[in-house]
C-alpha cells in the first residue's frame, strides 16, 4: 500500500528538476528530454485514469487499490478516499526528504519551489484518485 | 559524453553477466546445505523447489498446506502459536522488499522452509538449525536478518549477540525480533506497533525492513540497550531507520513502563534537531498507547506552537486512526480553524477525521459537520476543497450538511467537488432524503458537465 505511487512521484521529481533547469535557462540535454517524456507519460496516465469510468488495472496499479476480487468486489468508498489520503500523505513525505532537507535550530528549511511543484504533483495525484474513489462510490 | 555513454553501456554490460553470476553461485547457501546434508527429507523438498523459483517461492506455504503433498505426515502439524510464527515468516520475507530479483527471495526462503519443515518433526532440531544458520549463513544479510528476528523472537539469541552485529538490517532484526509478537497479539501489556505501517509514511532508508508486528515490551537489559540506541546521533537515513525502530521497540512497553512514557514526552518537547526527527515515531508510538496520559501527551503536543511544526502532520494522521479519547476531536480539527495551517495539513486533517465517522456522538457530528460545511465554502486551494466535500459526503448529517452540499453543486468551480457533493446529496435519508432529491432536480439542467450530470443522475436512482 503507498506504493504503487512511487514511480509517480519519481516522475514528480523528475518534473520538478526540469522545471527547475528551464528556470535557470538551462538547456535541456538527454536526461531532459526524457524527464520530458516521462512526465507526458504520467500526465496521460493519469488523464487516462481520470477518463475512464471504471477502476481498470493501470488505475487500481496506479494509485494502490486492491484489484477486483471474482465477483467484481471494490472496496467501500470510505476505504478509497482514505487510501487516497494516506497516499496523500506518503506522497508528501516523499517531497519533504528531497525538498526540506536544511535545519536551522528547530525548523526546516525547504527548496521552496521544488517542495511547492512537488506538493502540487501530490495533490493533482490525490484528485485523479478520489476521482476514481467516487466512480466507484456511484457504481459508474 | 559519447564516451562516458559508451563507459555506461560496458559497465551495464558487465553488471549484469556479474550479478547473474552471483545469483548462480549463490544459489545453494552453505547454511542451507549444512543443514540439508543432515536432513536428507529436508534436502530433496528443497532440491525439488529449487528447480523452479517460482515454486520454491511458495514452499513454506505448500507445506504447511498440503503436508502430504510434500512428503511430510500429516497429523504431526505445528502448534497453534508455531503456525502463527510460520505465517507471520512467510509474510515476514515477502514484505521484504518486492523489487527485488525472483533469484534473492529464494534465498530468504529456503531458510524458511527449513524452519517450516524441522518445525514439524523436531522443535529442538529448529533451535540448533537456526543458531547454526545465524551463525553459518553469512552471504546473505536478508536471511541472516530474518533468522535473527526469529531467533530474537524466540529467545535464542541474548542481548550480548545482538550488540555483536554490525550496524544495518541485522542489528535491526535482531532488536526487533526481541518485541516481536508472531501473532500480532500484544504480549505483557505491551502496545502492538507495525513497522511497516509507520515506514509507509516516511522516507526509506533504503535497506529492507521485516514486516514483524512489534508488540512484547523486551526484556529490561535490552530496554536499556535500546534506550541508548535511540540517542545516539544519526545523520544518514539508515541510523535514523535504525533509531526509529528503536524507539519503536522501546514504544511496545509504553503502557508498562513509565521511563518510557516519559521518555516518550522529552522526545516530542526537545527542540534539539536530533531529537527533533524522532517526533513522528514517539508520536506513533503514543497514538497507539491505551493510556489517557499519551494521549495528553500528544493533544498538548498538537496544542503547543513552540514546538514547532516538525512531526504534527504525521501525529495528526496517526491521531485519527486510533481509538477516540475525551478532547482529542479539536486536536484534529485545529489546522482547519488556523488560517496559518499549510495546505497539506489542511488536507491531512480532513483525512484524519475518515476513520473517526463512524463513532462520533451526536454533539461530535455537529462539530465537525459545522468546521466541513465551512470549509467547502471558504478554502481556496482545489484538492483542500475537494477532500473536504468528500469527508463531508461521506458523514451523516443534517441540514448544514445538505445546505454545504448545495451550495457546491451550486457554485464550485471544480467539477471533482460537484460530482462529490451530489455522492453526497444520494446519501440523504429521513427528512433530508426529499430536500436533497429537490436540490439535485434543480441542479441536472444547470450542469454543463456530463461526468457531473451522471453522477447527478446515478445520485437522484439511489436516493429512497
Amino acid at each position: 500500500m503507498g506504493t504503487a505511487t512511487e514511480a509517480e512521484v519519481d516522475n514528480m521529481v523528475a518534473t520538478v528538476r526540469e522545471g527547475a533547469g528551464r528556470a535557470t535557462g538551462e538547456t535541456a540535454g538527454p536526461a531532459g528530454r526524457r524527464s520530458r517524456l516521462a512526465s507526458a507519460t504520467l500526465v496521460l496516465t493519469l488523464a487516462l485514469a481520470a477518463i475512464l469510468a471504471g477502476p481498470t488495472d493501470e488505475a487500481q496499479a496506479q494509485f494502490g487499490y486492491p484489484p477486483a476480487g471474482p465477483g467484481g468486489f471494490y472496496p467501500p468508498p470510505s476505504e478509497c478516499i482514505q487510501q487516497a489520503f494516506e497516499n496523500y500523505l506518503a506522497n508528501v513525505s516523499r517531497c519533504k526528504s528531497i525538498y526540506c532537507e536544511t535545519w536551522i535550530w528547530m525548523f526546516v528549511v525547504c527548496d521552496e519551489q521544488g517542495f511547492a511543484q512537488c506538493e502540487h504533483n501530490a495533490q493533482q495525484v490525490f484528485d485523479a484518485a478520489v476521482f476514481e474513489c467516487k466512480q466507484w462510490s456511484v457504481g459508474g | 559524453m559519447r564516451r562516458h555513454a559508451l563507459t555506461g553501456w560496458v559497465l551495464g554490460v558487465l553488471a549484469v553477466v556479474g550479478s547473474g553470476g552471483v545469483i548462480v553461485l549463490a544459489s545453494r547457501p552453505p547454511a542451507v546445505r549444512a543443514v540439508t546434508d543432515g536432513s536428507p527429507r529436508l534436502g530433496e523438498i528443497l532440491r525439488r523447489h529449487t528447480a523452479s523459483p517460482q515454486e520454491h517461492a511458495e514452499a513454506p506455504v505448500r507445506v504447511l498446506a498440503e503436508p502430504e503433498a510434500e512428503g511430510m505426515p500429516a497429523g504431526t502439524g505445528l502448534s497453534d502459536q508455531g503456525a502463527a510464527l510460520v505465517s507471520e515468516l512467510v509474510d515476514a520475507v515477502r514484505g521484504l522488499d518486492q523489487r527485488m530479483p525472483a533469484a534473492f527471495h529464494d534465498l530468504a526462503y529456503q531458510p524458511m522452509a527449513l524452519f517450516v519443515t524441522e518445525a514439524r518433526a523436531d522443535v529442538e532440531g529448529v533451535t540448533d538449525a537456526l543458531l547454526e544458520a545465524v551463525d553459518h549463513g553469512g552471504d546473505r544479510d536478508r536471511i541472516r536478518g530474518s533468522l535473527l528476528a526469529c531467533a530474537g523472537a524466540l529467545g535464542l539469541v541474548e542481548p550480548v549477540r545482538a550488540r555483536r552485529e554490525p550496524a544495518g538490517a541485522l542489528h535491526r532484526a535482531a532488536w526487533l525480533g526481541h518485541a516481536w509478537t508472531p501473532d500480532g497479539s500484544p504480549v505483557d501489556g505491551g502496545v502492538v506497533l507495525d513497522p511497516l505501517e509507520y515506514l509507509e509514511l516516511q522516507p526509506r532508508g533504503g535497506d529492507p525492513v521485516l514486516a514483524l508486528r512489534l508488540g512484547r515490551p523486551p526484556p529490561a537489559p535490552v530496554r536499556a540497550e535500546l534506550f541508548q540506541q535511540v540517542v545516539q546521533p544519526a545523520s544518514d537515513l539508515g541510523a535514523l531507520l535504525d533509531r526509529d525502530l528503536a524507539l519503536l521497540a522501546l514504544g511496545t512497553a509504553v503502557d508498562v513502563d513509565d521511563d518510557v512514557l516519559g521518555f516518550l514526552r522529552g522526545l516530542l518537547l526537545d527542540t534539539e534537531p536530533t531529537f527533533m526527527r524522532l517526533r513522528p515515531a514517539a508520536a506513533f508510538v503514543l497514538s497507539r498507547s491505551r493510556r489517557p496520559e499519551a494521549r495528553e501527551i500528544l493533544t498538548d503536543f498538537l496544542a503547543d506552537r513552540s514546538l514547532g511544526e516538525h512531526g504534527k502532520t504525521h501525529a495528526r494522521w496517526w491521531l485519527g486512526r486510533a481509538p477516540a479519547m475525551p478532547g482529542d476531536l479539536m486536536a484534529l480539527l485545529a489546522p482547519l480553524q488556523d488560517p496559518s495551517a499549510t495546505t497539506t495539513d489542511r488536507i491531512v486533517a480532513v483525512g484524519s477525521l475518515l476513520p473517526r465517522l463512524a463513532e462520533l456522538g451526536a454533539e461530535d457530528v455537529v462539530t465537525v459537520e459545522e468546521v466541513l460545511a465551512l470549509q467547502v465554502v471558504e478554502e481556496p486551494n482545489d484538492s483542500a476543497r475537494l477532500a473536504a466535500v468528500t469527508v463531508l459526503a461521506q458523514m451523516d448529517g443534517g441540514w448544514m450538511r445538505t445546505s454545504a452540499l448545495d451550495g457546491v453543486l451550486r457554485q464550485d468551480a471544480s467539477a471533482h467537488c460537484r460530482g462529490w457533493a451530489a455522492v453526497g446529496l444520494s446519501r440523504a435519508r429521513g427528512n433530508q432524503a426529499a430536500e436533497a432529491r429537490a436540490l439535485l432536480l434543480g441542479a441536472l439542467p444547470r450542469e454543463a458537465d456530463p461526468v457531473v450530470r451522471e453522477d447527478i443522475e446515478r445520485a437522484l436512482e439511489r436516493l429512497p
